[in-house]
Order: C-alpha cells, then sequence, then structure tokens
C-alpha cells in the first residue's frame, strides 16, 4: 500500500461546559462535551478518505483538529512522523501551507472586505509561493485552475455565488501548494447541479495536483462518489472504516446500515424499504456506556451495555466497531 | 421569501455608491452640513466672528442682542458672538482629542482580548465591570481632582475612563467575527495573529465602533463643557461653550442670552455628530 | 387520482418589488391536489419553491402581489380578506416550516402552545384540550408526552421540535398540510422519521400535502406527483415515478444525472453548467436555455409553456428529451 501522510492516534477531545452559578453552588461536578473519543485513523498518499456521520458526531471537531484549530484533550496526530501539537511543530508554519482546509459555509470563509485578487495574493506573499513581481500572474493561474472568470479578481466576495465563493476558498487552499486537503462540508450549502460542478473539479485538481483528501460530508451520496476509503462515525468513534465500494455495497456495522439506508433513493419504487432507525442521537454530554450506539441498536445484548467494542477487521470487510458484527452480517 | 432575497442578493443591478445612498437619507445629509460648518468655524474662527472675542468694552457691558452685537455683549462688554464662534475651536478640538485616545486604545485592546481570551479577557471582564459601575461623569470628575483641572488633564482623565466602552465594543464584536470562518481560515493558512487581528479581524469589526464615536463625540462636548462649566475643563477667560454658560449663569435673569446661545451651539454640534453616526452605520456596513 | 381535489391551484403568479425593479417570483404555476395525496414542489434556491407555497396560504401577501387563483374546497383564497383566511388557516390549511426553532415561541411551554391553537380553532373546553394535546403529541411519537407537555422549545432536540411543530400545525385535524423543507435541517436518519410520520399521518387523517424540497430522493420517497420549477416557473410535472424515472426536460434530467447515484465512483458527475438565473435578469426566452444543451434558435427568443405530453404529464420545452420507457400511465 502507498505512504502514510499522516497518522492519527487515539485522539480524544472534550470541550468543557460553562457551569451556571448554581452548579457551582450545588457543587456539582463540571461536565463536558465529548466530541471525539478516541479517533484513530492514518491518511494515505493521494487518497480520499470520506468521514461521514450525523451532526455533533464529531467528523468537524476531527477536521479543525487535524488543522490546529483545536487542540486534542489527548491522543496525537503525526504528520510525516512528526507530532504535530509538539513544541517544535507548533512554532513550524510549514504545517499550516502544507495542510489546507476549505469551509462549509461559503458566505463566512471569505473576508468579505478583500477582493478575491487580495485573498488569493495574500496567501501567496506570507508564505513567499511567489516573488513579487509574479504574484499577479500567478493569481491569474489559480483563476484559471478552479475556472473563474480573470475579472473575478477585482471583485469581493459577495459579487458571487455560493459555487464561484467555494471555488474562490479552493483557490485561497490551492495557492500555498498544499498536499493535503481538509474539506469539511465543502458542497453541502450548495444547489444540487452547482454541487456537482465543485466535486468535478475537486476531483480533477486531485488528479492533477497529486491531493490527498480528507473529505467531511453527511451526504452519503456525495462521499462514496470522492471516496476511495470511508470512516463511519458515531458519537465521536469510529464506528467502521473501510474500502468505500466495498462499505456502501455492504456494510458491516449496524449504524452505517441504518446511516445508508436512511438516505432517500432516487427511485421512488424504493419507497419503504428503508431500515428506520429508532430514537435520536444521545447528547455527546453524556456518552451511552459500553457501545455508543447500544441504545439504538436492534441486536444489542448484554455485552454491548458495557464494554466498549474495539475497531476489529473483519474478513473481507473493512474494520469493524460492533461486538456482534459476524452474527449480524451473516443473518444479512 | 428567502429564496427570491438569495437571488437578489446576488445581483447589483442598480450600482449606486454608498456615498449617494446615504446622502439620500436627509439626517445624514443634514448632520455633514452641521459638522462642515462647525469645522469651518473651529478652523477659522476670525474669518467669521465679527469682534475680538477678549476685546473688554467697558461701555457696552450686558448689551440685548442688536444688529450691532447679534448675541448680545457679556458682563465685561465682549461680543458673546464671536465668543461663541471662538469656542469651536476649543470644543471641536474637545470632541477629537477627548476621544481618539480612548478610540485607539481601547479598539486595540478590544481586539487583543476578543481574539486571545483566556486570563487578560478575564482581567479585562473584572475593569470593565469597576469601571461601568460608576457614572462616567463621576468617574472623570474623580480623576480630575486627582491630577488638577485644566484642559489636558481633563483630556486624560476622559481617555483613561472612555477607553474602556471601546473596548468592550470591539470585544464583543471581535468575538462574534471570530464565528466566521474566514477567521478559520486565516489560522489555517499558518497567517500570523496580528495579520488576522489587524487585517482581516479589526476592518469587520470596527463598525459600530465607528458610529459610537460619532456618538461619543456629541457626549465629549457635552462632557468637556459641563467640565467647563464646574470650572474643571478650560479656564476662563479661554472662549468654550461650558465657561461661557458659566459667565452667563449669574446674568440669568437679566441677560438669558449669555447662556442661552453656548447651549444652542453644544445642542446643534451634538445633533449633528448623532446624525453622521446614523448614516454611517449604513454607510460602513459590508455588502452581500 | 384527482377525481375531487381539494386544492386547485391556476396560473398562480407572485411579484415582489425590489428597488423599483418587478421581480417574477413565481410565474403560472398551476396545480389540483386530492384527499391524502401528496405532492412535490421541487427546486433550486430561487426557484420560487417556498414563495408558491406561501402565496397558497396569503402569506407571500405582506411582501408581494399575488394573482390567479387558488381554490380551497370550492372557495377562493386570493381574494378572501385577512380575516376569512385566518379562520382557514390553522383548522383548514396547517405549515410547518424549515426551522423549528425558529417557528416555535421560546418563551411559551410546548403545552401552551398545543392548546392556544386548540383553543383558536376548536371548541373544546379546558380539560379536553389538555387531553388533545397529550394525544397529539403521543401520535407524532414523543415520548412520555403528559410529562413533556411543561417544557419549553429549547429543551426538544432538533427531531422532536419539528415533531411537535407537527403536532402543532395538525392539532385541529386541518384537511390540508403545507411542509416548507420539513427536513432540510434534521439529520438523514432522523429525516426518515419524521417524513414516515409525516405519511402515516397524511394516509390516517386523509390529509393533503404539499411539500417543498431541494432533495429529489425526499420527492421519490414521499411524493405521488410532483412539479418541478425553475426561475420561478414549473418546468414539468406529473406523476412521481414518470419525471423522475424519464424526465423529459432537460432541467430535471439535469438534476436527476447531478446526484451521485448509480454512476463509477470518482469519475467526472454529469454537471448542469452555470447558475441558475438572477430573478433581476430573466432571459427572454426560455429561462434554462443558457444551460440547456438541447436549447435551439427558438428558446432563445421564445418562452415555452407547459404541455401535456402524456395523461397528466406535462413539460415546457420546445425539444423535450425523448420517452425512453413507454410512459402511458
Amino acid at each position: 500500500m502507498t505512504q502514510t501522510v499522516m497518522k492519527i492516534d487515539d485522539l480524544h477531545l472534550s470541550f468543557p461546559v460553562s457551569r451556571s452559578l448554581l452548579d457551582v453552588v450545588q457543587r456539582k461536578p463540571g461536565k463536558s462535551v465529548n466530541a471525539l473519543n478516541g479517533v484513530s485513523l492514518e491518511l494515505k498518499q493521494g487518497e480520499t478518505l470520506g468521514v461521514v456521520g450525523e451532526s455533533g458526531c464529531g467528523k468537524s471537531t476531527l477536521a479543525r483538529c487535524i488543522v490546529r484549530l483545536y487542540a486534542p484533550t489527548s491522543g496525537q496526530i503525526h504528520f510525516e512522523d512528526e507530532n504535530i501539537f509538539g513544541a517544535a511543530a507548533r512554532k513550524d508554519r510549514s504545517y499550516n501551507r502544507r495542510v489546507q482546509m476549505m469551509f462549509q459555509d461559503p458566505y463566512s470563509s471569505l473576508n468579505p472586505r478583500m477582493s478575491t485578487g487580495d485573498i488569493l495574493a495574500e496567501a501567496l506573499r506570507v508564505h513567499q509561493m511567489r516573488p513579487e513581481n509574479e504574484i499577479a500572474g500567478r493569481v491569474e493561474e489559480l483563476l484559471e485552475l478552479v475556472r473563474l472568470p480573470q475579472d473575478a479578481a477585482e471583485k469581493l466576495p459577495h459579487e458571487f455565488s455560493g459555487g464561484q465563493r467555494q471555488r474562490i476558498a479552493i483557490a485561497r487552499a490551492l495557492a500555498v501548494e498544499p498536499e493535503v486537503l481538509i474539506a469539511d462540508e465543502l458542497v453541502s450549502a450548495l444547489d444540487v447541479s452547482v454541487q456537482a460542478q465543485v466535486v468535478n473539479l475537486l476531483l480533477e485538481l486531485q488528479e492533477r495536483l497529486k491531493l490527498t483528501i480528507l473529505f467531511v460530508a453527511h451526504d452519503l451520496r456525495l462521499v462514496r462518489h470522492v471516496s476511495n476509503r470511508v470512516a463511519v462515525i458515531y458519537l465521536g468513534r469510529i464506528v467502521e472504516i473501510g474500502d468505500s465500494e466495498t462499505l456502501f455495497s455492504a456494510p458491516s456495522h449496524p449504524y452505517s446500515r441504518a446511516l445508508l439506508s436512511a438516505a432517500p433513493s432516487l427511485d421512488p419504487d424504493d419507497k419503504g424499504v428503508a431500515i428506520q432507525l429508532e430514537g435520536e442521537l444521545p447528547s455527546p454530554l453524556n456518552v451511552p456506556s459500553g457501545c455508543p450506539f447500544h441504545v439504538r441498536c436492534r441486536h444489542v445484548t448484554a455485552q454491548c451495555r458495557t464494554v466498549v467494542p474495539a475497531l476489529r477487521a473483519l474478513e473481507g470487510r473493512g474494520e469493524v466497531a460492533c461486538h456482534h458484527a459476524e452474527e449480524i452480517n451473516q443473518h444479512a | 421569501m428567502s429564496d427570491a432575497a438569495v437571488t437578489s442578493a446576488k445581483t447589483s443591478n442598480a450600482p449606486l455608491s454608498r456615498v449617494q445612498i446615504a446622502l439620500r437619507k436627509p439626517g445624514f445629509l443634514i448632520g455633514a452640513v452641521i459638522i462642515g460648518c462647525s469645522a469651518l468655524l473651529a478652523l477659522f474662527p476670525g474669518l467669521f466672528s465679527p469682534y475680538d472675542p477678549n476685546f473688554i468694552d467697558y461701555l457696552a457691558v450686558r448689551q440685548p442682542p442688536s444688529w450691532a452685537h447679534p448675541f448680545g455683549t457679556d458682563m465685561l462688554g465682549r461680543d458673546a458672538l464671536s465668543r461663541v464662534i471662538h469656542a469651536y475651536t476649543v470644543n471641536m478640538q474637545m470632541a477629537i482629542l477627548a476621544t481618539v485616545f480612548a478610540l485607539t486604545i481601547g479598539v486595540t485592546v478590544g481586539a487583543l482580548v476578543g481574539y486571545y481570551r483566556g486570563v487578560a479577557d478575564m482581567i479585562f471582564g473584572r475593569v470593565v465591570d469597576a469601571v461601568i459601575t460608576f457614572p462616567f461623569l463621576v468617574l472623570v470628575i474623580a480623576v480630575v481632582a486627582v491630577l488638577g483641572p485644566g484642559l489636558i488633564n481633563m483630556y486624560i482623565a476622559i481617555t483613561l475612563v472612555g477607553w474602556v466602552y471601546y473596548a468592550r465594543l470591539m470585544r464583543a464584536e471581535v468575538i462574534a467575527q471570530m464565528g466566521n470562518d474566514y477567521a478559520s481560515a486565516g489560522i489555517v493558512m499558518g497567517y500570523s495573529d496580528r495579520r488576522i487581528i489587524f487585517r482581516h479581524l479589526l476592518p469587520n469589526a470596527i463598525t459600530p465602533v465607528i458610529v459610537y464615536w460619532m456618538t461619543d463625540m456629541a457626549l465629549a462636548i457635552l462632557l468637556g463643557s459641563s467640565l467647563g462649566y464646574l470650572g474643571l475643563g478650560a479656564q476662563p477667560p479661554q472662549a468654550e461653550w461650558g465657561v461661557l454658560i458659566a459667565e452667563g449663569r449669574n446674568f440669568i435673569t437679566t441677560a438669558w442670552w449669555l447662556s442661552l446661545m453656548p447651549g444652542i451651539a453644544i445642542v446643534i454640534t451634538g445633533l449633528g455628530f448623532s446624525l453622521i453616526g446614523d448614516g454611517l452605520a449604513d454607510l460602513l456596513r459590508p455588502r452581500g | 387520482m384527482t377525481d375531487h381535489p381539494i386544492l386547485e391551484v391556476e396560473n398562480l403568479c407572485t411579484t415582489f418589488s425590489r428597488g423599483g425593479t418587478a421581480l417574477p417570483a413565481v410565474r403560472d404555476v398551476s396545480f389540483a391536489l386530492g384527499k391524502g395525496h401528496v405532492q412535490g414542489l421541487v427546486g433550486e434556491s430561487g426557484s420560487g419553491k417556498s414563495v408558491t407555497l406561501r402565496s397558497i396560504l396569503g402569506l407571500a401577501r405582506h411582501y408581494g402581489e399575488v394573482s390567479g387563483s387558488v381554490r380551497w374546497q370550492g372557495q377562493e383564497l386570493t381574494s378572501m380578506s385577512e380575516r376569512q383566511l385566518r379562520k382557514i388557516r390553522g383548522r383548514e390549511i396547517a405549515m410547518i416550516f424549515q426551522e423549528p426553532m425558529t417557528s416555535l415561541n421560546p418563551l411559551l411551554t410546548v403545552g401552551t402552545q398545543l392548546t392556544e391553537t386548540l383553543k383558536a380553532h376548536t371548541d373544546l373546553g379546558r380539560r379536553a384540550r389538555r387531553d388533545r394535546a397529550i394525544e397529539m403529541l403521543d401520535h407524532v411519537g414523543i415520548p412520555a408526552a403528559a410529562s413533556r407537555l411543561g417544557e419549553y422549545p429549547h429543551q426538544f432536540s432538533g427531531g422532536m421540535r419539528q415533531r411537535v411543530m407537527i403536532a402543532i400545525a395538525l392539532a385541529a385535524s386541518p384537511k390540508l398540510l403545507l411542509a416548507d423543507e420539513p427536513t432540510t435541517a434534521l439529520d438523514v436518519t432522523i429525516q426518515a422519521q419524521i417524513l414516515d410520520l409525516i405519511l402515516k399521518l397524511a394516509d390516517e387523517m386523509s390529509m393533503g400535502v404539499v411539500l417543498v424540497t431541494h432533495d429529489l430522493g425526499v420527492v421519490a420517497q414521499t411524493c405521488d406527483t410532483v412539479s418541478v420549477m425553475y426561475a420561478g416557473r414549473v418546468v414539468e410535472q406529473g406523476d412521481v415515478r414518470q419525471v423522475l424515472q424519464t424526465p423529459r426536460h432537460p432541467y430535471t434530467e439535469g438534476l436527476m444525472r447531478s446526484v451521485p447515484q448509480d454512476v463509477p465512483p470518482r469519475t467526472q458527475l454529469y454537471s448542469v453548467p452555470g447558475t441558475p438565473p438572477s430573478l433581476f435578469s430573466l432571459p427572454e426566452g426560455c429561462a434554462f436555455a443558457p444551460r440547456c444543451q438541447s436549447a435551439g434558435p427558438a428558446c432563445q427568443t421564445a418562452r415555452p409553456t407547459l404541455q401535456d405530453i402524456a395523461s397528466g404529464r406535462q413539460t415546457a420545452c420546445f425539444n423535450p428529451l425523448p420517452a425512453t420507457q413507454e410512459d402511458a400511465a
């Protein structure tokens, strides 16, 4: 297999919830939101790793940890064998150049007071990507790369549509010639017909520039389309990870199955075949004991309520965190 | 509704400049005219005042308004109109000098604590609590009492107290702007904190501060003349509206115009700043 | 299916004015809806689907001009006074919105909001209203309904809030439900539950539903008939199976093919070039012509109208795609 560029090891992150005065007086213990509960994964050179899950599952938190917007409570992220949260690495700006992120909301991710040209030129200047006299030319190249007209350089973000703004965000990320792109719900805010354009652009650029991509999204069809491998996250834990086609055609974890089944099919003849998942996502304030999915799972046993299942390889499948994966898949 | 709003936001088929839009509002226009005239009077009082403001004429003491002396004369026979006009210089100077340092310090401190939060922010929070517990005027008078009366000390006192209000506003706005992903994008791009704070956050966060600044200039004039009236600010014989009102106070029943005219000048100038502040809010708001 | 339509919308037009310019937000929308029937309105942002829904209930009047006809059980809604409309809203026609948090009053308990609706639209007494409120919450699948009556909207999760909205909307047993992107803010597993609930209730109460969405999957799984909207006009409508399986309008086809389903992974997706036009500057001919691959010279100058192409099936296109299957209904 190809080289591992990034290794994430047992990442935990909890945000303390501010206590009210009443809680302090009553000496209630401080609560915290457990956004990540031990995420481990490897990102391989040139691949697209899809990360799916419902809102609040921790997938965006994971993305933000990778680009050091959040520091984990425990666990490590190694980029080419260097701990990115180590003292030496934190001072090093080159990591911020080599690993770039694109955000969900095209209306807030660009400074409303800077023109497209200024936004791109700033990135080029700060990282000294080009000598001063070549910057204007490089801005033109970047606009062409993401298929924006040349007059876009003078315009302010509000003059563009959502899809065009995401192209600007992509151009900004690419300006510093990164190796890894983190795409956090890159196309979720866009209309379907525009989504396809942006996804196509991303796939094409990946091919051309040999990029490694972490594609975080809640739209399963999109993730399936762009990813080589996929990780399914539930309440801050990976419940299943593996080859995209295998996972989508034969999901092994009961949650992955329910999630896939819940995505409405485009074929009216599939009406009523979806597996209905009972209940709602538990609050990350108090994650259930044992398997985090046990409260919604139809196959729950006593073991699931107490023992956290570890990710383990399943023959002919990827890795699954379920005590009963074999039996469940046999019956399926 | 939302559908149509999205579409209309995308296009700007009638590209009116912001200034044109702002000038359409009568309030802003009136404010601009008032402040423009006030600035002219402040810069060139000699061009507009009919007499030397300090020329004493014991033969024409406390005369009522007339063609020769439109605002009358004071107890020393000085022309009241000339004194009100010459006061523009010091009162407009108050509007600037009493606020501009507070503005600069407040914006910087507010942006820094809003961006870094942490311990500095907690300390700042206590400072704010301590300062806003007391009425503004009471605090300023206390500081002037320590430093001694006079214009310079008054500016120092107002700055010492006033920056807190700017910083508080700036901090809140920077925190709100931090919620936008362009700030996160700056961090991810590896930009320096200084660049993110001053080049990205500050221009987007400063609008409410600028608007507040306009009202604060009006308040500064009011405060400055109050201190002048109390004898803690500008000192006689300097022509300053608060001083003029104080001088006329003893003759309020016989020569009421001496106190009324500088009072009207304060009201009109203050109104001018407020009207401009209103218009600026629209002018500075980013589009999209 | 629409033998006795309860709702008939005919040539509905809604015009907004922005800075002196008239914006044609909705143009010539017509459809009919029978009892227990689910009609979808699908389109991208700016297509006019939400405005159409709001125009039906007279909500668009406040910010735009509405013409055409909306007949509700024989009564004309567009010419009704605000007072007459109020009697119909909530009692006969209910509406739910995308964001349940903003459409619930955060300061009132869920129980109060439910019983207020009942008070306004039914003759039930105090006790009966409370019982009915509990029954409704129970009906929409909120566990421990009686104990949750005293809770405030913020104490409910997103999915539960949408259930509360539905309970309030359906409290007075309306005959028609207008649903504006009711599941867009929810996760897929919750979306499936809510759509299922809406369908189940529509069936039980033989209530008609007009569902606005941008998600073709939602349309496929819930609607009986669908109207595809683009730039304020219906470009194609008919039976959901026919429209989605054999689209005849190039835009419908483009939308369907933009969704990565049954395409080889990591290949270029079919995409409709360009972006939807602004209502400020609609093309002279067909609004879709600048993005359309089958556009001919006629499309640039003349605007195609909705034409019957099969029974119950209409499309507005000069060069409709060939019917690949026999779509005789």
